[in-house]
């Protein structure tokens, strides 16, 4: 394969999407690297956005595991995005890094 | 969305608009009737006449032709409506044309770039590498896993008519002996099949010689698309002018208007910093040659630059380039960054503080290994 080829932006784990005392974790928000502006976020509404992790037990020959979800909508003006997985995440992940894939692709 | 009826059950069987009313809510009177001529229909011959036997029968008896169910059913069921909707076919997007070079965004190679041929009837796209090129065969890919690029490639004489669905059907596996299995029969897997790689030498040869008319496209479709921090820190792609090859543009970092450049060579050579508005150039030479004379590849080096040279002010967008020249003249790499000059740099940086790290290390690491 040769060298390691990146697909995916990198982005950070904030939280969930919350209010002063409630919060609401079937959505996250998740700050992209390197996107600073609501417009910046347009690219990448609708894309999967994967949790990678490592688990101690094998699950189909592999102990990496996987939660995936889409980007929903921006959130804010500063480029930080709502996500929605399919299984929430744990808050375990907060400052966790997740992959935002190039797909489902536009361009 | 689709629209609900306005009509609602009071109770089961007894609708709150009555039919008349529903007629005049649907405004049918507005509709013109058209008087619908019952179509002629052929007629069929529904009976047939047989010769019977026997003196009493009347010699000749008309029986149906088709026999009358034996099971009808006590009570009516009601048909199912049929439904009178088609899958409409895949719209292609209009970024893609056949000859495009497309990127490959997921699989086993994604990172390809690869040639588009043509969109099958099922809407995935058919593509081939061309496999001589970049190992990708002929293959089917959803629109949604691509990147469209504004290259194309001239597929005008590539005949693919007899390349559908079909072609990337799997034929069925034979089954197998369980004696055969045992001895290892089956170690080496099932051959690619000849008509199969016959269709995909056929296919990329008019292919290869279109790319080999164009200059570096071959070059090109090998190489694999990535995202990069920046330019110029990409091991594969050091060397070509005047970004080392890495053509994404980063996210611009600060640099100062009295900076230094910190670079890290690894051999003795020369290293010189340019500047330009764009990657298309200009460059305009912004630093005294800093010349290496040790070959130890930790140290960082600080160039300084002088950006009164190539009258950048605070505000300027533009390259950094930094080349380097091995003192054998032998190895010559090139990096960039994208920056935007500051006057003083602001906190929150994206830079490490008093100058700019281009890496252009990695070639020249392979260089070492050679020494």
């Amino acid at each position: 394969m040769g060298k390691a080829v990146r697909l995916y932006a990198k982005g950070r784990v904030l939280g969930y999407k919350r209010s002063k005392v409630n919060q609401s974790p079937n959505t996250t928000l998740v700050k992209i690297e390197g996107v600073t502006a609501k417009e910046e976020t347009q690219f990448y509404l609708g894309k999967h956005i994967a949790y990678v992790y490592r688990a101690k037990r094998e699950k189909d020959g592999s102990k990496i595991r996987i939660i995936w979800g889409r980007i929903a909508r921006p959130h804010g003006n500063g480029g930080v995005v709502k996500a929605r997985f399919r299984k929430n995440l744990p808050p375990k992940t907060f400052g966790a890094s997740v992959r935002i894939m190039m797909y489902p692709s536009r361009i | 969305m689709a629209r609900s009826s306005r009509n609602s059950f009071l109770v089961s069987g007894i609708p709150r608009y009555s039919r008349s009313a529903t007629y005049r809510k649907k405004a049918l009177y507005k509709r013109k009737r058209i008087a619908v001529k019952p179509a002629e229909q052929a007629k069929a011959e529904k009976f047939k006449t047989v010769q019977v036997g026997g003196p009493k029968n009347s010699e000749t008896r008309i029986i149906p032709l088709e026999k009358a169910p034996k099971y009808y059913p006590a009570e009516d069921v009601p048909k199912l409506k049929v439904s009178r909707k088609t899958p409409r076919p895949t719209k292609l997007r209009q970024t893609i044309i056949p000859g495009s070079v497309l990127i490959l965004l997921a699989g086993r190679f994604r990172g390809k770039r690869v040639v588009f041929l043509k969109q099958l009837t099922s809407g995935l796209l058919l593509v081939t590498g061309p496999y001589k090129i970049n190992g990708v065969p002929l293959r089917r890919v959803n629109q949604a896993f691509v990147v469209a690029t504004s290259t194309k490639v001239d597929i005008g004489t590539v005949k693919l008519n007899d390349v559908d669905d079909q072609f990337f059907k799997r034929e069925k596996a034979e089954s197998s002996t369980a004696e055969g299995e045992f001895f290892g029969d089956d170690k080496n897997g099932k051959a690619y099949p000849k008509t199969k790689a016959a269709k995909q030498k056929d296919v990329d040869k008019a292919i290869l010689e279109a790319v080999a008319k164009v200059p570096h496209l071959g070059d090109y479709l090998r190489s694999r698309f990535s995202l990069s921090k920046g330019r110029g820190s990409e091991e594969h792609s050091v060397g070509q002018a005047p970004c080392g090859g890495v053509d994404t543009v980063g996210e611009p970092k600060q640099l100062a208007l009295n900076d230094t450049v910190k670079i890290r060579i690894a051999i003795a050579g020369t290293m010189t910093v340019f500047f330009a508005p764009t990657a298309a150039g200009p460059f305009v030479n912004i630093s005294a040659p800093y010349v290496k004379t040790t070959n130890n590849q930790d140290k960082k080096i600080l160039i300084p630059i002088s950006c009164w040279k190539a009258n950048i002010t605070e505000g300027s967008v533009g390259v950094l380039q930094a080349v380097y020249k091995s003192s054998d003249g032998g190895v010559t790499q090139y990096g960039c960054a994208d920056v935007v000059i500051v006057n003083v740099l602001s906190a929150d940086a994206n830079v490490i503080r008093g100058g700019l790290t281009l890496t252009i290390l990695a070639a020249i690491i392979s260089v070492i290994s050679g020494l």
